[in-house]
């Protein structure tokens, strides 16, 4: 209540994003932290999209003793950003405090290790492939006057390649992937899309899964470990659902 | 003469309400009937017409109503009749009366004649048991507020039963555990009484008081059709269905109720104990088991807490906040599970509580404890703890990360830093964090960006293209003209210079060169011609040159000429080769 009003008072001033920002800052530093988490989730909603509002936000929810919000936000601001330290840090210190704990197959692990290097914030990732992708076509067309392509030209092949991969996994993983965080204290995994169906295994806060479908208000999970399930959306959130 | 005129008198009024009983009769199938046991009332009007308005009789439930039409022939006349039966349950002993009941036909009402029945206690003679009866008990009588009380419906028969339904049951100043809110626990079994086999189906209500005080529980009531011949006098399956195809058996209906209980509910008692009581009543016992005893600091340590036995589980609390010096602790949410067991509600109720230990040093479960609630024991009729046996936890540093300082005397000695806690970063601050990010540009401007560049190219390659096939085409076409120009122009040359030129000339043409000396043709040249013609080529440029620069003047113009011209033809079969 307290924070809604601080909220309307001021959104009705100029400036006020910056505002918003530095009182959440405030609140935050003097150890406010709901109060701060409101704050930032209203610049969320006022459009300011970029990985340290997510970061942040996870850094409250951490506060505040929501392992799974604070590990929900954290992998948010980690699509943004997948090499921000602080933030890698943070995650890894909470994914520590996560109840279940899965034995990942080689395979997977395998893939996450090689997907890494490919990924890169999304803007940077295009900006990165166009800029590529332009000098390749203009050196190819001076090219066709000049003729001495040599090893330049492998270079800048090689690293099309590298941009054009970086591009794809990027926005694979925020478009077309979907990951969830069960943010309940205790998630049950049913068998089957209602209630009476057969409880296979219970899932704790923070614990971070795979979005096989969703059907009306179930959604079909994988756990690292390769087991599969229905959970009710209540008690999963989906990662990349707010950032399209 | 006084009678026949008041026999004048009563006479129409006579006409008027005879025909009334006349055209509608009705009769019951008994008229001594025991409690709970069923009558049928029929009614039959000489008309399929007629409508009995019924809508309730006074001291009889109506159970169930069916209607029938005859048509019969009587001295040759066609009379059609309807028969209404109603299957009537008397709600009270002792001698009740169906009131005369209206029957419309058309515009017309007739009424039925008033019948009376003797309704009966049930006979129980000398101890026998009826085919069917109905008994309830409560387990306990007299209980603790919180206490679950088990309230049980036992149908005995050992006759064949068919539709038995129950009625709603009204528990006053009891309320039902949420497991039978919906439909009650049922169970069945056999029993012998006096030496006959009963079938026993048995309901349960698992009740909880709502206040202290005494309580009557009003009883049971379930609506049954029974059969007539015992269950012993049948044969048993297989052939049940066979037997029942050939002799059918006659089913009554009754409505059997069991008498109202008494139930005394106490409060609970002020002893030792009750300030860490959080309602749990009944029968418990205690585990718990923990993931590790030996961690390092910051690993996670699972305590799982569980309490077990048979009681009001559904007022069962766990702790939530688990101080513990030494540990950050987070509490699940815990799980109960109940089920109905023998004669009380049966389950457990677990608790996970995640411990992370932040110091170095040796815990002992006491610190645990102190958190535990105490529960009620009715039949000891005192508070009991909950506690969970010794154990120790050992929590040994957490590894740090090696750091290489600089020693003095120029060595490097390895330090350890010590990890005491982890924690996380904290938020980012910077104005920076205000920007807002394209994700990704409008997808026309990315596809536009995309492929300008290709495109750029191609046209370059098109433009180069179209330019090289344009010069050749022009190169092509000298060639080719090449021989027809020489011709031309040779004609006009007189002096050995201009035929030079003429012939330089014609070179460079059909070499597609600007222009061309008479050692870069021959250079150009070798790939085409054989050395002996090259050599010979050579010889006549040295004696062309000698004509038009060496001041010989012994020349023939026109031997000159046809030489050029026979080594053109040479050079332009040589070429198309």
């Amino acid at each position: 209540m307290k924070a809604g009003l601080l909220i309307l008072i001021l959104l009705s001033s100029s400036d006020n994003l910056n505002s918003i920002f530095q009182k959440a800052v405030q609140n935050y530093n003097s150890g406010n932290y709901e109060e701060s988490y409101v704050l930032f989730q209203s610049l969320l909603e006022e459009g300011v999209k970029n990985p340290f509002i997510y970061y942040n936000l996870g850094n409250c929810a951490y506060r505040l003793g929501k392992l799974g919000e604070a590990i929900f936000r954290y992998r948010q601001a980690l699509l943004l950003s997948p090499h921000f330290h602080d933030l890698k840090f943070n995650l890894k210190i909470a994914r520590e405090k996560v109840i279940d704990r899965f034995e990942e197959s080689y395979w997977r692990r395998f893939k996450k290790h090689i997907i890494k290097y490919f990924l890169l914030s999304p803007h940077l990732a295009w900006i990165l492939f166009l800029s590529v992708n332009s000098i390749l076509w203009i050196y190819l067309s001076i090219n066709l006057f000049f003729k001495k392509a040599g090893k330049a030209l492998i270079f800048l092949f090689i690293f099309y390649l590298y941009s054009s991969l970086t591009m794809v996994f990027t926005f694979y993983q925020i478009y077309f992937k979907k990951d969830g965080v069960i943010v309940e204290p205790v998630g049950r995994v049913y068998s089957g899309t209602d209630i009476g169906s057969l409880v296979l295994f219970e899932l704790h806060e923070g614990t971070e899964v795979e979005i096989l479908n969703e059907r009306g208000e179930w959604v079909a999970i994988m756990v690292p470990d390769g087991r599969k399930g229905w959970m009710k959306k209540g008690s999963v959130k989906i990662v990349q659902e707010e950032l399209k | 003469m006084k009678l026949r005129k008041t026999g004048k008198f009563i006479l129409p009024f006579l006409l008027i309400y005879t025909p009334c009983f006349a055209q509608v009769k009705a009769w019951v199938s008994k008229t001594v009937v025991e409690m709970g046991e069923e009558v049928l009332l029929n009614i039959e009007a000489e008309s399929v017409r007629a409508v009995p308005e019924i809508k309730e009789i006074p001291d009889f439930e109506i159970i169930s109503s069916s209607t029938s039409s005859q048509v019969r022939i009587i001295n040759g006349r066609i009379q059609t009749s309807g028969r209404f039966t109603y299957t009537l349950i008397p709600k009270r002993a002792g001698t009740l009366t169906i009131p005369s009941i209206p029957v419309s036909v058309g515009n017309q009402t007739f009424h039925t004649q008033p019948i009376t029945i003797s309704v009966v206690e049930k006979r129980e003679i000398s101890g026998e048991k009826p085919p069917v009866f109905l008994k309830s008990e409560i387990n306990p009588v007299r209980g603790y507020a919180g206490q679950l009380f088990i309230y049980k419906l036992r149908l005995y028969s050992r006759v064949p039963l068919r539709n038995a339904a129950l009625r709603e049951m009204n528990f006053e100043g009891f309320v039902p555990d949420i497991l039978v809110k919906n439909e009650p626990v049922q169970r069945q079994g056999r029993e012998y009484i006096n030496g006959e086999l009963y079938e026993v189906i048995e309901v349960i209500y698992p009740l909880y008081p709502l206040k202290t005080g005494k309580f009557q529980i009003k009883g049971g009531s379930i609506s049954v059709e029974f059969s007539d011949t015992s269950r012993r006098d049948i044969p048993q399956s297989p052939f049940w269905d066979f037997y029942d195809d050939f002799f059918p058996r006659r089913f009554q209906r009754k409505i059997l109720t069991s008498p109202e209980i008494t139930v005394y509910v106490k409060g609970l008692p002020e002893k030792p104990g009750k300030e860490k009581f959080t309602g749990l009543v009944g029968k418990f016992a205690w585990n718990w088991a923990v993931s590790s005893t030996d961690v390092k600091e910051g690993e996670t340590i699972t305590l799982t807490l569980e309490v077990r036995g048979s009681g009001n589980f559904r007022n069962f609390a766990f702790p939530q906040n688990f101080e513990i010096p030494g540990f950050k602790t987070f509490t699940d949410k815990p799980q109960i599970n109940v089920r109905m067991g023998g004669n009380s509600l049966e389950g457990e109720a677990r608790l996970k509580v995640a411990l992370i230990p932040i110091k170095e040093g040796v815990f002992r479960s006491d610190l645990i404890n102190p958190y535990l609630p105490t529960y009620f024991d009715p039949e000891r009729e005192d508070y009991l703890p909950l506690r969970i046996n010794d154990f120790t936890i050992h929590v040994r540093k957490g590894e740090g990360k090696r750091e290489v300082v600089s020693a003095r005397g120029g060595e490097e000695t390895g330090k350890m830093v010590e990890t005491l806690t982890s924690d996380i970063f904290g938020i980012f601050s910077s104005p920076r964090a205000l920007k807002k990010e394209i994700l990704f540009p409008p997808f026309p401007i990315f596809i536009s960006a995309f492929l300008s560049f290709p495109l750029i190219f191609l046209v370059t390659y098109l433009y180069k293209f179209m330019n090289e096939r344009k010069k050749m085409r022009k190169e092509e076409l000298s060639r080719s003209k090449a021989f027809k120009l020489l011709k031309r122009e040779i004609k006009e040359a007189v002096e050995p210079s201009s035929l030079l030129k003429v012939f330089l000339t014609y070179l460079s043409r059909k070499l597609s060169l600007e222009s061309v000396t008479a050692e870069e043709a021959l250079h150009k040249l070798e790939n085409v011609l054989e050395v002996n013609e090259i050599s010979q080529l050579r010889e006549f440029f040295q004696e062309l040159e000698a004509c038009a620069y060496g001041g010989d003047q012994q020349y023939e113009g026109e031997k000159l000429t046809e030489r050029i011209l026979l080594f053109a033809q040479m050079l332009e079969k040589k070429i198309k080769k």
